[in-house]
């Protein structure tokens, strides 16, 4: 399968170079990473590109990955794409909320290379 | 209700630079720092909520560290060399995604699994030896040695 299309949004362009790197020696097809700083831009390029999978940060600013989350489901072009948080919360709660909202992962960080490859594995089969 | 934050920022600050960034922190006396540089990075964050036991919380994180430090952790969290060009613009960002990773953990770690907080993104400023010495000089702050720069971090929760 691929080569796939990865978003990632996060405001913290280091974040999203980590990640990016990763990916990049991940081993899988990737086609192209994209990035975003927050959810509103997130929702704009998923607009005009086909994305096949969402690494989103939960606390941003102007559009956090929660509200992300609930709109990409209420939208019927964008609620299949899988979605991993990756944030520093560790609260069940919300993991819990945003589990049962339909994210497929949750990388907590500091996150080792070796957490995401594991969760592209879990998930682009 | 009465927080004791003392040893969890200890713990966690340790095991934050060092999973985040290769980077070793010790916990030392505030008082015996003493920076040998005159310009430092002030980074600073707020965070609010909170349910069930623990009630609604607001409360503040802030690290005080050496210009120079940021660009260290932005090269080893990122893996490339010192003298990259990348790094110098990464360095600010770098010390951010420390605090606001640290702040997470400590909520995590003293409030328990089931409160949700939103953590504002932290925000950098260059910070003088007066501000450094405001900082040691809060009764909350507490001192590190991270690898060989003296960091100074403060934790508080609003009454």
């Amino acid at each position: 399968m691929g080569p796939y299309n990865i978003l990632m949004v996060d405001d913290s362009t280091l974040v999203r170079m980590v990640i990016s790197k990763t990916l990049q020696l991940s081993g899988h097809p990737i086609a192209k990473i994209l990035e975003a700083s927050n959810g509103s831009e997130a929702l704009s390029i998923l607009a005009s590109e086909k994305i096949d999978l969402v690494f989103a940060d939960i606390n941003m600013p102007i559009m956090g990955g929660v509200e992300l989350v609930a709109k990409m489901k209420d939208d019927a072009a964008l609620k299949s794409i899988p979605i991993v948080m990756v944030s520093t919360e560790g609260s069940h709660t919300r993991i819990e909320q945003l589990k049962s909202d339909g994210i497929l992962g949750y990388l907590r960080k500091p996150f080792t290379p070796e957490e995401i490859i594991s969760v592209l594995k879990e998930i682009l089969v | 209700m009465i927080y004791e934050f003392g040893a969890v920022i200890n713990s966690e600050i340790n095991t934050v630079f060092e999973r985040y960034s290769f980077m070793f922190a010790e916990s030392v006396d505030k008082n015996t720092l003493e920076p040998t540089i005159l310009a430092f990075r002030e980074v600073s964050m707020t965070f609010s909520g909170g349910i069930g036991s623990v009630g609604s919380i607001k409360g503040s994180a802030a690290i005080i560290v050496p210009d120079g430090m940021g660009r260290i952790l932005a090269s080893n969290v990122l893996g490339i060399p010192e003298d990259d060009p990348d790094i110098s613009v990464r360095a600010d960002g770098a010390l951010s995604e420390a605090l606001n990773v640290i702040c997470g953990h400590v909520l995590t770690t003293t409030m328990g699994k089931d409160p949700i907080f939103d953590l504002v993104p932290p925000v950098v400023v260059a910070a003088d030896r007066d501000r450094w010495e405001s900082y040691r000089s809060d009764k909350n702050s507490l001192g590190f040695i991270v690898d060989d720069f003296p960091v100074l971090f403060i934790f508080k929760i609003e009454e």
